[in-house]
């Protein structure tokens, strides 16, 4: 009798499991259809010419087309590959500033101004010097996107470095601990959770960069494709280019960054499993 | 090992594997293309005659000007004319591309 009951409220704790993770997923699905049958509607019902507002099955036969014509693949393997060598660069240059400026009060007092200034002046601004110092192609768009990546990393490192408790760092020192020691068992296990923060933004600002700095410093990729797209009249592949970019940042982001952050909160005791 | 972890391993190994399969396919892809045509030795190049599935756009012609010197394009037919054996097997293995064939420039 006993075993009949906790078998049954062991089913309803599945259940009730199962449908707390499937929730999201379908409430998700069912918004985003409602979204795409309203504007096949729109564009069904309404007099708006194609050219102007193409319905979602023009834009997916534009998609199809530029698959079939070898264009898409090889412009989205060009923005990645463009994507994912500034925001190597710009995580590792992040890093290394914010490591040095969240363990050193002297060179963050020595640095701070300049990184303030800089901060301020967005990637949009240097991509012209940029062109005129580089020239059209990869370095241009690969260092507007460094720019991009360095400054949410450099300032959640060096935020997440001043944040580890002193006593901390006292008791390792205190142990015989060197300064290297110091920095790979108590400092970086602590702010990993910040540094990973940093990361996860900049990764995301730094989409936003590519787009623009492939809109005016490439002649591939899905920011050019956007762009030559729009300046002719072919609507629907403009929305191919930002549909793809949406797809790109969404699959970046869940497979990839999520995991790893929600894997380093669990891994140092913040919570005890962060996808759940 | 966390479950977190296991999301960036599956995706890089589907995306790993996606990559393989289509690489195999676009060789395989190549060298039905090229049967039955003459290759060029090394230091010699061909003229062809490449036949596509659709009216060219800036970014094909683009692409088949790298291989070889741009003669003349009809509708969907483009011809070139100095182009290498690695080239020639680089072009094969494209999939947007129909048929390949050699052509004699009078």
């Amino acid at each position: 009798m006993s075993a009949s009951v906790e078998g049954s409220a062991t089913h309803a704790t599945t259940f009730r499991t199962t449908r707390r993770n499937l929730e999201p997923v379908l409430l998700g699905t069912v918004g985003v259809l409602s979204l795409l049958a309203v504007w096949q509607l729109i564009a069904r019902v309404s007099s708006i010419p194609r050219y102007f507002f193409p319905s979602p099955a023009d834009v997916v036969r534009a998609g199809i087309e530029l698959v079939q014509k070898g264009i898409l693949p090889v412009y989205i393997a060009d923005s990645l590959g463009r994507y994912l060598a500034g925001v190597s660069l710009g995580v590792s240059i992040g890093l290394i500033l914010g490591l040095g400026i969240g363990m050193s009060p002297r060179l963050s007092r020595l640095l701070q101004p300049i990184l303030n200034f800089f901060y301020a002046i967005v990637e949009v601004a240097w991509i012209p010097i940029f062109v005129i110092w580089w020239g059209y192609g990869l370095k241009t768009i690969v260092l507007a996107l460094t720019y991009v990546v360095i400054f949410p990393v450099l300032f959640n490192t060096a935020t997440a470095v001043r944040s580890t408790p002193r006593i901390l760092i006292n008791a390792v020192s205190s142990l015989g601990a060197t300064r290297m020691q110091v920095l790979r068992q108590v400092i970086l296990p602590g702010a990993l959770p910040g540094i990973i923060t940093g990361i996860r933004i900049g990764a995301g600002f730094a989409f936003r960069g590519l787009i623009f700095a492939e809109m005016v410093a490439a002649k591939t990729g899905v920011g050019y494709l956007i762009l030559t797209s729009a300046a002719n009249h072919a609507t629907d592949r403009t929305i191919v280019g930002m549909i793809i970019i949406g797809l790109l940042w969404l699959m970046i982001d869940q497979l990839y960054l999520r995991p790893f952050e929600a894997a380093t909160i669990e891994r140092w005791g913040l919570v005890h499993d962060a996808t759940e | 090992m966390s479950r977190a972890w296991l999301r960036p391993i599956v995706a890089t190994a589907v995306l790993v594997i996606c990559l393989l399969c289509y690489e195999i396919w676009s060789w395989q892809l190549g060298r039905a293309r090229l049967v039955g045509l003459k290759l060029p030795g090394p230091g010699h190049t061909i003229n062809i005659e490449i036949t596509l599935q659709f009216t060219p756009e800036a970014f094909n012609i683009q692409r088949l000007q790298a291989a070889g010197r741009l003669v003349k394009i009809a509708d969907r037919q483009v011809w070139l004319e100095g182009v290498s054996r690695d080239q020639l097997v680089d072009l094969a293995q494209l999939y947007w591309i129909g048929h390949i064939r050699p052509w004699r420039a009078s």
